[in-house]
């Protein structure tokens, strides 16, 4: 019973630290190096979350 | 490479940069200092125990985070304030599943959650591996280097999920409280959740003070739930021995808190955030004096256990010395029994014999006493003399081969005669499968089969004694089995009959003498020469058997 969780356990850390590798793998690659982000201008008004989702130009970004 | 839109220089270590003020390194260095430091001590001093591993996991992951924080006030580049203001998500997410993982902990007496449980609780992780790097995290970069990025509605989600687990933890806390039946491990308990939940608290308090507008400078305070944490932390160590670490550390912690804190009032360019410093100073004092005391507490404890020890030692030295002085003066006044004693036997004898002219018929019953008990003196005398010998480690033992079955086949002759006076039948029987060879003391294994035999003939009024000889290959040992059919023991006297001045209950039913150091010097002897002895008995009245093993000689 022991053994099984440990066994369980170590696949679960393993997982997660995938998880965690990829994902900023994929952020850094995604922001850092292809710097896919935009950049708004002094005379853009300031996004709202929701407001950006529903109604903005989230597909130009 | 996206234009640097901010008017400051490239940061070095890419936290430390002209633009940041002092007020934001000392938010920040501070706590991540004291964090990393408890981490570690927690970590050094008993890397196996999970809670351990788990707090230090968690002050490793909020020092992480920390950094990432800093990087983004002294970053210039968007692409930097992009990446790292994006990836902080999930360590802050981490952060907080690594606290519910110590409450729970604690919570459940320090039993691992199912695997199950983990899975279900880094649940709350899956949007964030999602969709961490994409818009849904950081809308995008703003113009103003005061502000940085732009949140987008998966930060707001992370927000929503800090409630649900602090909600959790407050579960937990109660859960634990109303569960743990030890008030030691309650207490444990209710300390660390409790200093979880509130640096929690004020973690997310200090995220909602950006939600709703109140600006930076509240949100720099969300920092100060580490070190409050870390006092209660030690506070708890010292108090309950949480985490298993020793409260000197605890001290060196607390001291370091305090000179840590002291040493920011020194300087003159945070004068703005003296009034918050000062509050700290005072707070931690609080809890510094506690903490003194109980150290001071723990350590006049400990001294007064050295003391005692020392005392301890000094008594046991001295009866040491007492036990050494009482062997020489048993020694001592022994031989000099013995001498005046070996001309009574001898003069009692040379005149029993005739050697001084006929004996009037009405002296030779004194003189036969006389012989009789000198005898019995003089074997007292030798049981003294050896116990003396053994305790003060003086008994000598000249090893050399012989052979056993020889020896007591030749001892069983001699005192057949004895037995027979009694009306008793003396036995002597053999199982060898090996010439029964061993190397020991000829002269105290004789001494030693001549006191058990002699033993079964005093305490047998009747019946028969038989001496098996017999060998066990496989363990290459010899054995000498003395079987009784006489008064036998109980339970009792079997487990005490090899101890000094120990007699059988019974003794006196036979009339028998002694002065109940035959069996404790034959069995110490023994042992001396890699040998055992070993008694059983079916209870009284039902006879004994003795058994001499001996390693037979290579």
């Amino acid at each position: 019973m022991k053994e099984t969780h440990k066994k369980s356990s170590f696949i679960f850390y393993l997982v997660l630290t995938t998880l965690f590798l990829l994902t900023f793998s994929a952020t850094y690659v995604n922001l850092h190096v292809n710097q896919n982000f935009k950049m708004f201008t002094a005379d853009e008004p300031e996004p709202k979350p929701l407001d950006f989702y529903l109604h903005s130009n989230y597909q130009e970004l | 490479m996206i234009d640097n839109p901010c008017e400051w220089g490239a940061s070095t270590l890419l936290i430390f940069s002209e633009n940041v003020g002092a007020l934001v390194y000392y938010t920040h260095i501070f706590p991540l200092v004291i964090s990393l430091f408890l981490g570690f001590q927690v970590l050094i001093h008993n890397p196996k125990g999970r809670s351990n591993r788990v707090l230090f996991l968690l002050t490793l992951v909020f020092s992480i985070w920390v950094y990432f924080d800093l990087i983004l006030w002294a970053s210039p580049t968007p692409e930097a304030v992009a990446f790292f203001w994006s990836s902080i998500v999930p360590i802050e997410m981490l952060m907080y599943l690594l606290a519910t993982y110590l409450v729970y902990l604690f919570a459940h007496e320090q039993v691992d959650a199912p695997t199950w449980k983990k899975y279900a609780f880094s649940g709350f992780l899956l949007p964030i591996f999602l969709f961490a790097h994409t818009s849904l995290n950081v809308i995008g970069i703003s113009p103003d280097c005061d502000t940085g990025a732009f949140e987008g509605i998966l930060i707001q989600y992370m927000y929503a999920a800090e409630i649900v687990i602090i909600g959790f933890i407050a579960y937990y806390l109660i859960k634990g409280i109303k569960n743990i039946k030890d008030s030691v491990k309650r207490k444990r308990h209710i300390y660390i959740s409790s200093a979880t939940l509130l640096f929690l608290c004020f973690f997310t308090a200090g995220n909602l003070t950006l939600s709703f507008d109140l600006g930076p400078f509240y949100e720099q305070y969300k920092l100060f739930g580490m070190p409050v944490f870390a006092a209660i932390v030690s506070y708890s160590i010292i108090k309950l021995e949480t985490f298993r670490v020793k409260a000197l550390l605890t001290g060196v912690l607390i001291s370091a808190l305090w000179i840590l804190i002291f040493s920011m009032l020194l300087f003159s360019d945070i004068a703005y955030a003296r009034p918050v410093i000062l509050i700290t100073v005072i707070a931690f004092g609080f809890i510094g004096a506690q903490l003194s005391k109980s150290f001071r507490k723990e350590t006049e404890q400990r001294e007064q256990i050295e003391k005692l020890a020392q005392n301890l030692e000094k008594a046991n030295m001295r009866l040491q010395a007492l036990d050494k002085q009482k062997s020489e003066f048993v020694s001592i006044a022994s031989h000099q029994l013995r001498s005046p004693l070996t001309a009574i036997r001898g003069y009692a004898s040379l005149l029993l014999e005739g050697n001084f002219g006929t004996i009037p018929h009405k002296a030779i019953e004194p003189l036969a006493r006389i012989d009789e008990s000198s005898k019995l003196m003089a074997v007292a005398i030798e049981d003294y003399l050896n116990v003396s010998r053994i305790e003060s480690g003086n008994m000598k033992y000249h090893l050399a081969d012989f052979n056993l079955l020889n020896e007591v086949e030749h001892i069983t002759d001699d005192l057949r005669a004895d037995a027979m006076k009694k009306g008793l039948v003396l036995y002597f029987k053999k199982s060898l499968h090996h010439q029964g060879v061993i190397n020991a003391d000829v002269g105290k294994i004789v001494q030693i089969i001549h006191n058990l035999i002699d033993n079964a003939i005093k305490y047998t009024p009747n019946g028969t004694i038989t001496v098996l000889v017999r060998d066990d290959i496989s363990k290459n040992k010899i054995c000498v089995d003395i079987i009784d059919s006489g008064i036998g023991m109980d339970v009792e006297t079997l487990h005490t009959v090899f101890q000094k001045f120990q007699r059988a209950k019974n003794a006196d039913s036979v009339n028998a003498s002694g002065t109940g150091l035959g069996l404790f010097v034959a069995v110490k002897m023994t042992e001396a020469m890699g040998g055992d002895i070993t008694a059983y008995s079916d209870g009284d009245g039902k006879g004994s058997r003795f058994t001499l093993e001996m390693p037979l000689a290579m």
